[in-house]
């Protein structure tokens, strides 16, 4: 059975990798594809590199990925496009058109949703979409059989998007990761990884709160947030300091691998629920992960056993003095908050789940 | 480094001497080191010297000079000048000389522009920088202002043109008042000297009062206006020109944002040569003939200046002309067992420096003694207790060092308060400079020049230097807070310079009073005097009953905390300006049940 997942990437992300390696565009697509596979952007989202044990035949696309793309398009499908406005729609349109999967697995169901779905000849046996954030309006899912998430409030909207059902999932880690990075020990004090905007809030009043507390209380310590700013003029001078720049995919898991503390802060629409992939990688890769309070926490982790929280900046300033001094307390925290992730999410049981759903569906 | 002041009559009639005398000895704590005047008519030009630069009877003000006289005549006319003087003849009506001038301030550069100025053929019979003053004027008229590294308050007077000149620093650190009416025109380096004017009536400025009791910060910098009533302040980087028939004509010489030049694209060439101007600052400002120190706190910015100062020591080549055989001396505020001790950061930085460590340990007990003092001394509102600046600098008058290198305005320029990081990044400049102009360090500045002038001291700062200001202003947001540091450019340039430790630390420590404390314990008699007072109950700015009973509750149960900060600094600013009024207006502390005011 053949699987095609199409992948989106940040736009600031291809820039960068590809300017790591300039002689990558030159390549030929499936070279280039094996590459930004390797790279391990979004790896916890990444089915396709993990289902083959199930019966797939898997392929992957990231949609984003211009020079691949355009190789793809030179070597397989030359005419020109119809719409070069559209190049993204378009050339993952003819990409699922030759590879005819039985299941298209899409990352990013907003901007292919039903108007990209209207681009194929080849209707899939099943279209699946993964989304836990805020839906734009307008975005319409009609013709897509099953909406995956573990945000509940997508539940509801998926259906009222004209999707046919929606699930509870949660990505995998993928347990061979924090064994492939490089063991460089802990070179952070704490980290942060995710982005600021006006969609960030709350998130961007503890960043500065934690800037500002270095200032006036008697405690210091590395503190590196690795910011995605697409908003610059919102954020911050005290967030802004400390920003490094973004980070994805290896190098990014070595940051969150090498943080005494990895703190984490869910979007302002998540208020009173977690769940965010950056909680399932901190913890994964076996680092002390510091998440702000949410009500479901206790659905993925136990509170001041596996991982810690906080409720309030007086809180979190309180949690990173007390578990930067107490090194045996972190270290027992991670190693249970690893195991627990481990236990419950890896990667292989979030594929069986995800076989089963594809499963079940095919049998009705 | 003076107390200036002066008088022009404008209904022509002679300046009295007396009055001019008094005028002038009510600055006389600037300048402890003599007096001098000028008579000339409707003008009278006063001084109080405190000797930096050519100790000798030569650099005495009011200077006089006149360059268009053959260099033959000149000497003989100065000769017979000085014969008069010597026999107490100061009416200027006797000398040939076209300018006077009274000055405050030093021009640290004042050697470079001395051979500038000779090889055009100037005369100087002095080694001072005022001399240098007088010949760059005469020069360059008003244009030299902005060939002075330095800071300055001074009054010019141009005998043939009749008129007379204020001029005031870039940015303010030297101050200048002036009050006038239709028969008079005074000015002077403090507002306390009007005091002593004969014929002027000390009175609030009621109008005022809303604005301190808003913000007590950023008074000095937006208004003209003073605290007593008929003073205005000279306001940074103008010049006010006064002719005989009392004319007046107001100017700015100085906006920063003319003058910003163009600063490396690269971080690292912005790091190196901001690291050369501040070490060339510091170089110019340890030209002195009398010894030179330091007020060592520990933090970032007082280490990094006594890290340049040794530096510059120990490198060869430099040119230290006119630099004091002693210089190693550093005044260290111990605070024991408070929130405010940073002895361990200031002792590192002793032992990297090699310097001679003062300390001075605060006591509670006898500091609060000196808050009266200290309120006198700085004749202004303002949110927070200077007793403990106040005293440190009396140790350094007491140890003999009259000069000061200090790290003040680099919070200002850099970026170095906790509050600036909630500015978003793209208005972060434009605060910076807002702060440091108007609504923040002239304030701070002001604190400092009375409170280390109080005691004939005389207090330098390589970070006021206006080519580092232009620098720093012209940097990208990025180079000031970044990397996970405030002045990040500061801390990059002093690498290597000064130790790790106290170079990479980010907890901040003002130089403040410990408030709180204070509030539980040595201030609350003075306190409980104060809202009891009528000035405080009858106050038309608060609820004066309400908040008497609200203070007497938590002073007499020593009910104060941390939580309370701000509220400590909303209700000294009220307590500050009821002393003040005490002080300046009723003259008189005796109604709060306390001794004799300070004088």
């Amino acid at each position: 059975m053949k699987f095609l997942q199409l992948f989106p990437l940040y736009g600031e992300y291809v820039t960068e990798f590809y300017a790591a390696r300039p002689d990558l565009a030159a390549q030929t697509y499936s070279a280039q594809n094996a590459a930004l596979v390797d790279d391990g952007f979004g790896l916890v989202h990444m089915f396709a590199r993990y289902l083959a044990p199930h019966g797939f035949e898997t392929e992957i696309v990231f949609t984003e990925a211009e020079p691949a793309q355009r190789r793809w398009l030179a070597e397989h499908s030359p005419a020109p496009l119809t719409q070069p406005e559209n190049w993204r729609l378009e050339i993952a349109a003819r990409q699922v058109d030759a590879a005819r999967p039985d299941i298209l697995y899409i990352t990013e169901p907003v901007a292919f949703d039903r108007r990209f779905l209207a681009l194929l000849t080849h209707r899939p046996r099943m279209i699946v979409a993964w989304k836990a954030a805020a839906i734009p309006p307008g975005t319409d899912w009609h013709g897509i059989d099953l909406i995956l998430s573990n945000f509940t409030p997508t539940f509801g909207r998926a259906l009222e998007r004209g999707a046919a059902r929606a699930e509870f999932f949660t990505p995998g880690f993928p347990d061979h990761l924090a064994e492939e990075l490089p063991d460089e020990g802990k070179f952070w004090d704490v980290s942060f990884i995710g982005s600021v905007s006006s969609e960030h809030r709350t998130r961007t009043d503890y960043l500065n709160s934690l800037a500002k507390g270095q200032l006036v209380r008697d405690h210091d310590f590395s503190l590196g947030y690795f910011l995605r700013t697409a908003e610059p003029a919102i954020v911050p001078v005290g967030v802004a300091m400390h920003n490094r720049g973004a980070l994805w995919g290896r190098a990014m898991h070595r940051v969150l691998k090498g943080s005494r503390i990895a703190l984490n802060i869910g979007i302002d629409l998540a208020k009173g629920e977690t769940g965010n992939m950056r909680m399932i990688e901190a913890t994964g890769l076996g680092s002390f992960l510091l998440t702000e309070y949410q009500d479901n926490i206790r659905r993925y982790f136990e509170p001041g056993l596996e991982i810690e929280t906080f409720g309030s900046q007086g809180e979190l300033a309180e949690k990173i003095r007390h578990y930067l001094a107490d090194a045996d307390a972190r270290e027992a925290v991670a190693r249970r908050g690893r195991a627990r992730c481990l236990r419950d999410f890896p990667m292989s049981k979030s594929v069986a789940r995800l076989a089963e759903f594809i499963h079940a569906h095919l049998r009705t | 480094m003076c107390g200036i002041a002066g008088l022009l009559n404008l209904d022509r009639t002679p300046v009295r001497r007396e009055v001019l005398a008094r005028f002038t000895d009510a600055v006389a704590h600037r300048g402890p080191d003599g007096r001098g005047l000028l008579l000339d008519g409707p003008l009278g030009l006063g001084h109080r010297r405190l000797s930096i630069l050519d100790l000798s009877r030569r650099g005495r003000c009011p200077m006089p000079y006149e360059d268009s006289l053959p260099v033959g005549a000149a000497a003989h006319l100065r000769g017979r000048v000085a014969a008069l003087k010597a026999a107490g003849c100061e009416d200027a009506a006797l000398t040939p000389y076209r300018y006077w001038l009274t000055f405050n301030g030093e021009i640290y550069n004042f050697l470079e522009l001395r051979r500038e100025l000779a090889a055009m053929g100037h005369p100087f019979r002095t080694e001072t920088d005022t001399e240098v003053v007088l010949a760059a004027y005469a020069q360059w008229g008003e244009a030299c202002l902005s060939r002075f590294n330095g800071m300055w308050a001074f009054a010019l007077w141009d005998r043939r043109e009749r008129a007379l000149l204020l001029a005031r620093d870039r940015f303010g650190v030297k101050p200048l008042y002036y009050a006038s009416t239709p028969a008079r025109f005074a000015f002077a380096s403090e507002q306390k000297a009007f005091l002593a004017l004969e014929g002027f009536s000390p009175a609030l400025n009621a109008g005022i009062v809303p604005a301190y009791l808003q913000s007590a910060y950023s008074v000095e910098g937006t208004r003209n206006d003073c605290l007593l009533a008929g003073v205005e302040r000279l306001p940074a980087g103008h010049i006010l020109r006064v002719a005989a028939n009392g004319t007046r004509t107001l100017h700015r010489w100085w906006e920063t944002r003319d003058h910003l030049p163009a600063v490396p694209a690269r971080y690292e060439d912005q790091v190196a040569q901001f690291r050369d101007l501040f070490l060339d600052a510091t170089r110019l400002r340890l030209r002195s003939d009398v010894p030179v120190g330091t007020c060592l706190s520990g933090g970032v910015d007082s280490s990094a200046v006594a890290s340049a100062i040794a530096h510059l020591h120990r490198g060869r080549g430099n040119d230290l002309a006119r630099t004091p055989t002693d210089w190693r001396r550093a005044f260290i505020a111990d605070f024991p067992d408070t929130a405010l001790n940073e002895r361990t950061y200031a002792d590192e930085v002793v032992a990297h420096t090699g310097a001679k460590p003062h300390y001075w340990r605060f006591d509670q007990a006898e500091a609060v003694q000196h808050v009266l003092a200290s309120v006198w001394s700085m004749e202004d509102v303002y949110g927070g207790l200077a007793t403990p600046v106040w005293c440190l600098y009396r140790e350094l008058r007491r140890a003999g060092v009259l000069v000061s290198l200090d790290g003040h305005g680099a919070d200002e320029l850099l970026g170095g308060y906790a509050w600036y990081l909630d500015w978003m990044q793209a208005e972060a400049n434009a605060n910076l400079h807002r702060d440091f102009h108007t609504t923040l360090l002239p304030a701070i500045l002001r604190n400092f020049d009375r409170c280390s002038m109080a005691h004939g001291v005389e207090v330098r700062m390589p970070f006021m230097d206006w080519r580092l200001v232009t620098f720093a202003h012209a940097l990208p947001a990025g180079s000031k807070f970044g990397g996970g540091y405030t002045k990040r450019v500061l801390r990059d340039a002093m690498t290597g310079l000064m130790p790790e430790r106290v170079r990479l630390r980010r907890f901040k420590i003002g130089f403040n009073s410990p408030m709180i404390e204070w509030f539980n314990g040595g201030l609350a008699p003075l306190i409980t005097r104060v809202v009891r007072h009528p000035l405080w109950l009858d106050s038309p700015h608060w609820d004066g009953p309400a908040l008497r009973d609200r203070v007497l509750a938590k002073t007499e149960t020593r009910a104060w905390t941390m939580a309370d900060w701000g509220e400590s600094i909303d209700l000294w600013t009220r307590f500050n300006l009821v002393l003040w009024q005490l002080l300046f207006i009723e003259k008189s502390t005796a109604s709060l049940g306390l001794p004799a005011a300070p004088r």
